[in-house]
């Protein structure tokens, strides 16, 4: 269950409090402050990522002037934000927290995440895709520092696929050509899955087709969930759900687990990361899967979006903002550091940091693609990252006002354009009642 | 009412036989769900689907009884010993504060008495949820939240158990006791507590368990509150459970079997007091 | 806060206590004194409460709907608290996710308060009819719903409408009738059956004490009239109950505007059940997953006003209908 490991710690963390005496008086004595002893400087971080820990430990046996105190939080979704939002308003939030991309704008806004545009020095902009950067970059301030960035590919049973004599789809027509095949031949499979909790995932699909559902030019947000690309990608999808050519159920669910488990569903459109999971989770289907890159809407200038990846914000609370900021440049650019995260167990996340690909490479085993060379796959999708996309500041609910309505297309009622276009709807008030200069655009 | 009376009231055969339909289908209604949680209680995992709910081939209610006090640690007695706590030590309390300021409304006269009582009654109709997030930013900024007093100190507060104890001090204390006591030179307060306390007993106990009800139901201050499992009272707790059913099904026995136990104390303080909160129910219904 | 409510008592000073048998009017100054000593003594912490978590929390809400921490252009800039007037209220009035939830509630309680006023008054009439056997078990079994806890009915209630564990649904099944409990259109019923269920015995009670309060000259004075039984019901017995009608009404109508357990714990297994399903759940969502503080005062406002102006619709509407059945 999500949340015991961290209530745990929280009591661990608490108890060590009257233990380590070096609390400063006006954070009221909360494990989660930070405080110089000696010539040590002590600073919490906070994040939901596996080997998370061992990072922390590898970097405490490295460094003597910072040492990293590391609490387990759970996912963002599962409590992991309302936490950090808790601990801020309390005043003692962590050092360092995990923010995921979407949600940066947001804890930005809300004052959480620290302008740290001036701590980001050349040396370390230099080491980042710049496409990741610029998710976490708002007027030319810098908010966080990405992790890894997650270009979506295309997951796909390489022996099913064999079976109905498919190649992995170039382009979108081609991919819902074969989501029918696929129905006609095996009436209980199909292609793929449209999640009805997707909003990451239709995100990405509009990102790589060019869409912009927010962008902050004129010193304003404008929101167009619903531009031209967005609802070409709309039509597309409706298509496919309406001839009943995909399945369409939540994809965080036993459900999925089991279309996935018992082979029904051919394909997984997600980001590099998926990789791993899938090999921790199923290992049974061992050699069964590959990897290809997306289907494209125009093969002549090809594009992706992302699709989960992880960032790490100096909190506006920290009396250590230079300390964390030193924390949080080993972990995303030091090959040790990406060692350490690895040594936890299985793990394709694609770094932020190109360098440090080759660590990951390393240590990823391959056997259970088939011997594939996936990191060079991504290394050449990273690439056609999209560098047009920003989200929201509100991306949360967004979110769920949008997933909302996708569960009620499955249900038979409305249609995915007119759930951008609620999602849009039940978007804006939020940014209005923040007191935010909007725009609508396209709805 | 008597034989005789009731007699001239007596619909026919068909009348009757319907009316007795009537109410056994209501009864039906609202016994058989309870039924079911009690059968459901006693099915292992696979029963619970296969739902031959009668069969007792599979039954494991020990087993379940075993898993919920075993299921993440015990959570699930730390949730029990708080609910009551929660419910038991707040109930008693809040009855005791409403009642002694529902008495002092009866007893005592002062300017703006009824604008005050108003004021009380008007609190009856503000719904929680409107008073959840300042309560949740009062508790932050105090550092309350995510602490026992965060739900503790909001659920004494029970206005209708004011209006309650005002009518009752108006039906239980005569007037005349309280004046006999102060001829006797009894102190106002040592007359409350030694003398109309007692009378009002039965209105107390009335209070007490209305306001017991209520707590042990609350679910939103709670959620709002609490992010500390150790601290939840059983209802936020099975709700979370609950919720990770979905995704690990071994859950769904230890939530069903938990339900059944949360709903014991409930029934039972009802059904040993019944003949306090019937008198309850009439003096807030007839007024 | 304790020192102004004890100072208002005694300054509030009224002739109107019980008059004191000492004699002379210092000893009678005397005691009012200490019976107003003892009024503050015994109402003082009613309304420490009262002023701590009703009174600033009220004060708390309606100020958070009129101020904000506002950046101004894209919020990245040095927050300030500012007066926006009503810009909260107009983004709630605006949101559509807001108004589908009043919709929702509007719903709900047009399905639910009528069945359950009408359903617990029959049945409470039937009880008191005098020819229900065994209706000590009756009344019990009735009531019995209300000693469990709201999120446990809905759980109840929730597993019999999941298909694979519901008896209710197999035995639909075995009729050939597919039913989905947790469709579309038939989840705001579902709803209303949970509240329905756990409430219908504990108004029933409420109907039924009043109904042996009526004076039974009334009733045989009816019968020797001639009126059969269904008459004595809805003719006499009925309207001599009209102050448990109307006060039940009011307070099914309060709760019924709070709408939050049942589907905050089927939002779980339904997805027709969205985070913002009823205002309650709407400001839930807004003040503790979008961290959106004037937008959940605002709602809650709101919902604080309607629910106020239809309880005072209520008592008016019943009040006046009293009037005018007198003139008549």
């Amino acid at each position: 269950m999500p949340g015991r490991p961290s209530r745990r710690s929280v009591l661990a963390a608490m108890a060590a409090v009257p233990l380590t005496g070096a609390v400063s008086a006006c954070s009221g004595g909360n494990a989660a402050s930070s405080a110089r002893t000696g010539t040590t400087t002590r600073i919490t971080f906070w994040s939901a990522l596996r080997g998370s820990q061992e990072v922390v430990d590898a970097f405490n046996r490295t460094h003597r002037t910072v040492q990293v105190e590391f609490q387990q939080i759970p996912s963002g979704g599962q409590g992991g934000y309302a936490k950090l939002s808790n601990a801020a308003r309390a005043g003692n939030a962590p050092d360092v927290a995990t923010i995921e991309y979407p949600q940066v704008p947001g804890y930005a806004i809300d004052g959480v995440a620290r302008d740290i545009t001036d701590l980001v020095g050349d040396g370390l902009r230099r080491k980042l895709l710049p496409q990741a950067l610029g998710l976490t970059t708002f007027e030319g301030r810098v908010f966080s520092v990405p992790l890894d960035v997650e270009p979506m590919v295309m997951h796909y049973r390489a022996d099913l696929f064999d079976r109905y004599g498919l190649r992995p789809a170039r382009t979108w027509d081609e991919f819902a050509e074969q989501a029918a095949a696929v129905r006609r031949k095996a009436p209980d499979r199909r292609l793929v899955l449209f999640p009805t909790d997707g909003m990451t995932q239709f995100a990405c699909y509009a990102w790589q087709a060019g869409a912009r559902w927010f962008d902050t030019s004129k010193g304003a947000w404008n929101v167009s969930l619903a531009d031209a690309p967005s609802r070409r990608v709309a039509d597309y999808w409706q298509g496919l759900i309406d001839r009943d050519d995909v399945f369409m159920n939540a994809v965080e669910s036993r459900q999925s687990d089991a279309q996935i488990g018992n082979g029904l569903v051919l394909t997984r459109l997600s980001g590099a990361w998926d990789a791993g999971a899938q090999m921790n989770a199923r290992p049974g289907q061992k050699g069964q899967w590959r990897i290809a890159p997306m289907p494209q809407w125009d093969t002549g200038s090809p594009s992706v979006g992302t699709h989960g990846g992880s960032t790490f914000a100096v909190t506006a609370d920290s009396r250590h903002p230079e300390a964390a900021m030193e924390f949080i440049e080993w972990q995303v650019s030091h090959p040790d550091a990406l060692r350490a995260r690895l040594s936890s167990g299985t793990s394709s996340q694609y770094p932020a940091a190109p360098g440090l690909v080759s660590v990951g490479r390393d240590a990823f085993d391959r056997s259970y693609y088939g011997g594939q060379d996936i990191y060079t796959l991504f290394e050449r999708e990273a690439q056609k990252i999209g560098e047009q996309w920003l989200w929201g500041p509100r991306m949360s609910a967004t979110q769920k006002v949008m997933q909302d309505s996708f569960a009620r297309v499955s249900g038979g009622q409305g249609s995915l354009v007119e759930s951008l276009r609620t999602a849009q709807e039940g978007t804006m008030p939020d940014l209005k009642a923040l007191g935010l200069s909007t725009t609508q655009h396209s709805t | 009412m008597s034989a005789a009376d009731s007699s001239l009231l007596r619909p026919g055969l068909l009348g009757r036989a319907t009316v007795n339909v009537v109410v056994a289908i209501s009864v039906l209604y609202t016994l058989l769900p309870v039924l079911w949680l009690v059968l459901a209680s006693a099915k292992t995992r696979d029963a619970l689907f296969s739902s031959d709910l009668l069969s007792l081939s599979d039954f494991s209610f020990a087993r379940n009884l075993q898993d919920l006090f075993a299921m993440d640690g015990g959570l699930y007695g730390r949730w029990y010993v708080n609910s009551l706590l929660y419910a038991v030590v707040g109930a008693a309390i809040g009855a005791l504060v409403s009642v002694a300021c529902g008495y002092a409304f009866d007893k005592y006269g002062f300017r703006h008495k009824e604008k005050l009582f108003g004021l009380v009654l008007a609190a009856v109709m503000v719904p929680q949820t409107v008073l959840a997030l300042p309560l949740y930013l009062m508790a932050s900024e105090a550092g309350l939240v995510n602490t026992f007093w965060a739900v503790f100190i909001p659920v004494l507060f029970n206005p209708f158990g004011v209006y309650l104890g005002r009518i009752f001090a108006r039906g239980y204390v005569p007037d005349e006791v309280l004046e006999a006591a102060r001829v006797d030179g009894a102190g106002e307060l040592t007359t409350y507590f030694r003398v109309a306390l007692r009378m009002l007993g039965p209105g107390l106990v009335t209070v007490f368990l209305f306001q017991l009800t209520a707590i042990w139901n609350n679910f939103f201050l709670p959620m709002v509150m609490l992010s500390d499992q150790d601290l939840y009272p059983v209802s936020l707790g099975l709700y979370q459970w609950n919720s990770a059913a979905s995704v690990s099904p071994e859950y769904y026995p230890v939530v069903i079997m938990g339900s059944l136990l949360a709903v014991l104390p409930l029934i039972l303080a009802f059904v040993l007091l019944q003949r306090f909160w019937r008198s309850g129910l009439t003096a807030g219904a007839v007024k | 806060m304790t020192t102004t409510i004890r100072t208002r008592v005694p300054a509030g000073a009224s002739p109107a206590a019980a008059a004191p048998s000492a004699s002379g009017p210092r000893a009678r100054r005397a005691a009012r004194r200490r019976q107003l000593t003892a009024a503050g003594v015994l109402m003082t912490p009613f309304f420490v409460l009262l002023v701590t978590v009703f009174l600033i929390p009220v004060g708390t809400a309606v100020y958070l709907s009129f101020f904000s921490d506002d950046q101004p252009g894209l919020g990245f800039g040095p927050e300030r608290t500012v007066f926006v007037g009503l810009r909260s209220y107009a983004a709630v009035l605006t949101d559509p996710t807001f108004l589908g939830g009043l919709g929702t509630v509007a719903l709900y309680c047009l399905i639910y308060i009528p069945l359950m006023v009408v359903g617990a008054l029959a049945l409470a009439l039937l009880l008191d009819s005098g020819v229900v056997r065994l209706r000590a078990f009756a009344q019990l079994g009735l009531f019995l719903p209300h000693a469990v806890p709201g999120i446990i009915a809905a759980l109840i209630w929730l597993y019999l409408y999941t298909p694979g564990i519901s008896p209710v649904i197999e035995l639909f099944a075995q009729a050939d009738v597919t039913i989905d409990f947790l469709g579309v259109h038939t989840v705001v019923p579902s709803i209303v059956n949970i509240a329905l269920w756990s409430n219908l015995g504990y108004n029933m009670v409420v109907f039924y004490a009043a109904l042996q309060a009526v004076p039974r000259e009334v009733i045989e004075a009816s019968v020797v009239d001639g009126a059969g039984p269904v008459r004595t019901a809805l003719q006499v017995k009925t309207p001599l109950v009209r102050a448990s009608i109307v006060m039940v009404s009011i307070f099914t109508l309060i709760w019924a505007l709070q709408l939050f357990t049942e589907p905050m714990l089927l939002s779980q297994s339904s997805p027709m059940i969205s985070s913002r399903f009823s205002p309650s759940m709407y400001i839930y969502d807004a003040a503790f997953t979008r961290n959106n503080y004037g937008l959940a005062a605002a709602a809650s406002v709101v919902l604080l006003v309607c629910t106020i102006a239809l309880s005072y619709g209520v008592t008016r509407f019943t009040s006046r209908a009293d009037v005018s059945r007198e003139a008549r």
